[in-house]
């Protein structure tokens, strides 16, 4: 069990309150697609993933980008309780998706990066440090139930 | 690895660290430490206090060493052969890439505060590669 302090609850809330869930997720996906190009092997049925501007302004990239940020959200909801809020979406990363959980991993310093970019400065050093530790524990509990 | 268009892009976003090389490597640094505290362990010699001198002299080292990679990215194995060899066989970073990965990432964060839009896809997607290739030639020599 994670354990979080008030602290790390207060900077995890606070900071998702300001999130526009579908424009963040659509920036995190787009550029886990382009930065780990690799990583598009998930998607051949998005169309044209071409180029970076043709990433971005992909609309399955970002309707899948929201949907997966707003699954993150359950998360933010569930903190004391990660594993069985994505036990389903592990099974499913698993055995239906065929996805390596080292992507979630890459997700997570994505995201980091975009929220960096997007609060500056006032993504303070504290900030990184409890959402490092937030998109590692989704990314662990994804990965929960592989076999 | 890194094409014509990653350099000019890594190129560019380096004139903007110009002049913060000490406020951005300290800032690096000090994000390690918080969010990864095992990489304390290499610095038990070190005052790791929020603006210590040597974090400072430390964080300004490092990114001098980076700004020396970005004018040697043609042959970034050569212009870094003393700094590799120092990592692999005093240093010894362990394991070799993922300590140095940490880094990246928090360097990429400080870049991304400070240039917000302007550290877009394409510059993230160059300045990732970049870094990856410099910790690859840090851990060359490991064995």
């Amino acid at each position: 069990m994670v354990h979080w302090s008030a602290e790390e609850k207060q900077l995890i809330t606070s900071v998702w309150s300001k999130i526009n869930v579908e424009e963040c997720g659509a920036e995190a996906l787009a550029r886990l697609l382009i930065v780990y190009p690799w990583t598009q092997r998930f998607f051949d049925n998005f169309g044209n993933l071409s180029s970076p501007t043709a990433i971005i302004g992909n609309p399955k990239v970002r309707a899948h980008g929201k949907k997966v940020l707003t699954s993150f959200g359950e998360a933010v909801k569930n903190l004391e309780n990660l594993k069985a809020t994505y036990a389903k979406l592990s099974e499913l990363h698993c055995e239906k998706l065929h996805v390596d959980p080292e992507n979630f991993r890459l997700l997570g310093d994505i995201l980091i990066i975009v929220l960096a970019a997007h609060f500056t400065k006032d993504f303070t050093p504290a900030c990184q440090a409890t959402w490092q530790k937030l998109v590692g524990v989704v990314a662990h509990a994804l990965a929960y139930k592989y076999h | 690895m890194l094409t014509a268009e990653d350099k000019k892009l890594i190129q560019a976003i380096w004139e903007k660290v110009q002049g913060h090389q000490e406020d951005f490597g300290a800032e690096a640094l000090q994000r390690m430490f918080i969010t990864y505290p095992q990489t304390k362990t290499y610095f038990p010699h070190f005052d790791l206090s929020c603006g210590s001198d040597q974090i400072r002299g430390h964080g300004k080292k490092v990114v001098n060493a980076l700004g020396n990679a970005v004018k040697s990215m043609d042959n970034l194995s050569q212009a870094l052969s003393e700094l590799s060899n120092l990592h692999a066989y005093n240093l010894r970073v362990d394991p070799p890439c993922f300590a140095l990965q940490l880094l990246s990432q928090c360097f990429q964060v400080v870049l991304a505060v400070h240039l917000g839009k302007d550290y877009t896809p394409e510059v993230h997607c160059a300045f990732d590669k970049f870094l990856s290739a410099v910790a690859a030639v840090l851990a060359e020599k490991y064995r």
